[in-house]
């Protein structure tokens, strides 16, 4: 065991604030980052559940809940690529449902093609609910979001913008972050939305022969025929990035990292600074001895590397805990590597920063003193 | 003994402390010089600028007045870092109390010092603390930390910690005024018998009148003037 950390667990009394201060701060930033991840995941639903490897929409296009129409036409363009075997259109945007208790709840209305190979339809539609929604304005919805859309049960009718839409049926696992989806076929959604001309769609969804092609497809699009494409990965991201920056909600939450990791790197610094301030006398004996500065400053930056490994040791298995009971109540964490990594490091970074701070102990001690 | 065989010297060495609005001259003049394997003790009562003429001699502190030549080399005149190397090369402290990192076993606190001073691989480092340690008589103590060690076992890690560098000149600071002279005397015993042994010159300072026997020159310090007559040598003992 290293010098450094057989006095950490020596002295663990004296070390316990940093490695508590690192954890919490660690659990702060990975904890609100892995709920942002979560909650914005669910603005990209409609994307991750569906079969599509390609969306080609508007060229302002921002989300998939904000699209623009665009001519069905451009569905052939989309169909000649040689890699492109399936296309189809797909209707999406926010509307105002007037609930019967005369109450009213924006929510996103979903309309897709209904087939077996169906692009746009979500998985969680099984062919029996597919084919109820053939019916002109029938809807299905998530079962935990039936309240805010004034439906107690399967049956139950609501009113869009004064066309009567009914529940036939309900999924699960299909939470929306904000205004509640509403499965429908294309059919009906162009009924709902009155903005839409016939000859219009909001996107054009396509599937190649091997996904992997997706991407060269989308370049050719984009370049040759000047159409805004999107792989089906890349506009989940672009729609997830979209909203955590447009709510402002990506920016409190690096505020609120800042913060945390500021008052991590404050509580180390002064754990450690106290630690070696304590060891003056210790010190001051090996700068007698001629043993360098650095190799003494060596040992205070090993103990804020073992005080941040011990609080990413306590600090990740809690996020992770803490992310596992908040899905059991339906709120959605992700814990992706490309958050925990970084996490970490920047953890990792803070603390030793506050070794850094820390060394500047050392330069109280003065061997000479013991000699007073 | 010629001078040129000398291995520290101390030349008219003055120095003074401030107080507020007044100075204190806390050493007068003070001229000495060391052979190597010789234990020179400086007594005097406290106050009397023992503790300070250790910290000249040692470069732990600048002279207002005066040089430190060691080895012929004006100590003073090298930079900070070559000075620190020297002490590094050269030097072992025993200070008053025995500072001993408290997480650390009786052989960490001696493999430290050779390992982060000389970077000695881990090894080596752990052979000779054991030897040092053997020769002390804490072979059964190595693993133990200070707080499972006596006052007399602490003080001979200290001991063990300032020898296990093989240093030229090796300084104590009043090495027994915490001990009962059972364990004081033993402590004296293995610094006689280091500088015997290994050739090292061991300056004392020290009020600890029972330390005399073992020295082979004596000195007087008082009010910061050092009495150049060898009480040992006038008394019949040590080996000048």
């Amino acid at each position: 065991m290293s010098y450094s950390l057989t006095t950490i667990w020596h002295e663990r009394k004296r070390f316990l604030p940093g490695i508590v201060a690192v954890a919490f701060s660690t659990l702060l930033i990975l904890f609100q980052g892995g709920l942002l991840v979560g909650q914005f995941s669910l603005t990209s639903t409609p994307i991750d559940h569906t079969r599509a490897d390609l969306w080609v929409g508007h060229p302002m296009n921002l989300s998939v809940d904000l699209g623009r129409p665009i001519p069905e036409r451009w569905l052939c363009q989309v169909a000649v690529q040689p890699e492109v075997v399936q296309v189809e259109t797909y209707v999406i945007g926010l509307i105002v449902v007037d609930r019967l208790d005369g109450r009213s709840e924006l929510c996103t209305v979903i309309g897709s093609a209904l087939g077996d190979n169906s692009l746009g339809a979500v998985r969680e539609l099984t062919p029996e609910l597919r084919g109820l929604l053939t019916e002109p304005g029938s809807v299905v919805a998530d079962e935990t979001e039936l309240g805010r859309l004034g439906f107690e049960r399967v049956g139950d009718v609501a009113e869009v913008l004064g066309k009567r839409v009914r529940l036939v049926g309900v999924v699960q696992g299909l939470k929306s972050l904000a205004a509640p989806y509403l499965f429908c076929s294309v059919q009906t959604a162009r009924i709902l939305f009155s903005g839409i001309e016939q000859d219009q769609t909001i996107f054009i969804l396509g599937r190649c022969q091997d996904p992997a092609n997706a991407s060269a497809v989308v370049q050719r699009l984009r370049k040759e025929h000047y159409l805004s494409a999107f792989t089906s990965d890349g506009f989940s991201n672009q729609t997830r990035i979209h909203w955590m920056t447009a709510t402002k909600a990506g920016l409190a939450a690096v505020w609120s990292a800042i913060l945390g990791l500021l008052i991590g790197l404050v509580i180390t610094s002064q754990t450690l600074y106290a630690a070696t301030a304590s060891a003056w006398r210790e010190y001051a004996v090996l700068e007698a001895l001629g043993i360098p500065t650095w190799r003494m400053g060596m040992t205070v930056l090993a103990q804020s590397f073992w005080i941040g490994t011990l609080g990413l040791a306590v600090a990740v298995p809690v996020s992770l805990g803490l992310g596992e009971l908040l899905g059991l109540v339906n709120i959605k964490v992700l814990f992706p590597i490309w958050l925990i990594g970084p996490s970490a490091a920047l953890t990792m970074i803070t603390v030793l920063l506050s070794g850094l701070f820390a060394m500047r102990s050392l330069r109280l001690v003065q061997p000479a003193e013991l000699l007073r | 003994m010629a001078a040129e065989t000398s291995c520290l010297e101390g030349h008219r060495l003055t120095h003074s402390f401030r107080q507020g609005e007044s100075r204190t001259t806390v050493l007068h003049d003070v001229s000495l010089a060391l052979w190597p394997g010789e234990m020179v003790l400086v007594m005097g009562p406290s106050g009397s600028g023992k503790s300070t003429l250790l910290a000249l001699l040692s470069g732990l502190l600048q002279p207002e007045e005066g040089e430190v030549l060691i080895f012929g080399e004006e100590l003073w005149r090298l930079r900070p870092a070559a000075r620190k190397a020297f002490r590094q090369r050269h030097f072992g402290f025993i200070f008053q109390g025995y500072n001993l990192f408290p997480a650390l076993t009786a052989r960490e606190q001696l493999e430290i010092v050779l390992r982060w001073g000389e970077g000695v691989p881990a090894g080596e480092a752990r052979t000779r603390a054991d030897a040092i340690l053997d020769l002390l008589g804490l072979g059964t103590k190595k693993t133990l930390r200070p707080a499972q060690l006596s006052g007399g076992e602490k003080q001979r890690v200290a001991i063990g910690r300032a020898l296990v560098k093989r240093p030229t000149v090796c300084f104590a600071d009043e090495p027994t005024s915490a001990l009962d002279w059972k364990h004081g005397q033993h402590v004296v015993e293995l610094l006689r018998a280091a500088a015997t042994a290994e050739g090292a010159t061991v300056f004392i300072v020290s009020h600890d009148a029972r330390i005399i026997p073992y020295a082979d020159r004596v000195f007087h310090l008082e009010d910061g003037y050092l009495d150049s007559h060898d009480l040992a040598a006038s008394a019949g003992m040590g080996t000048p």
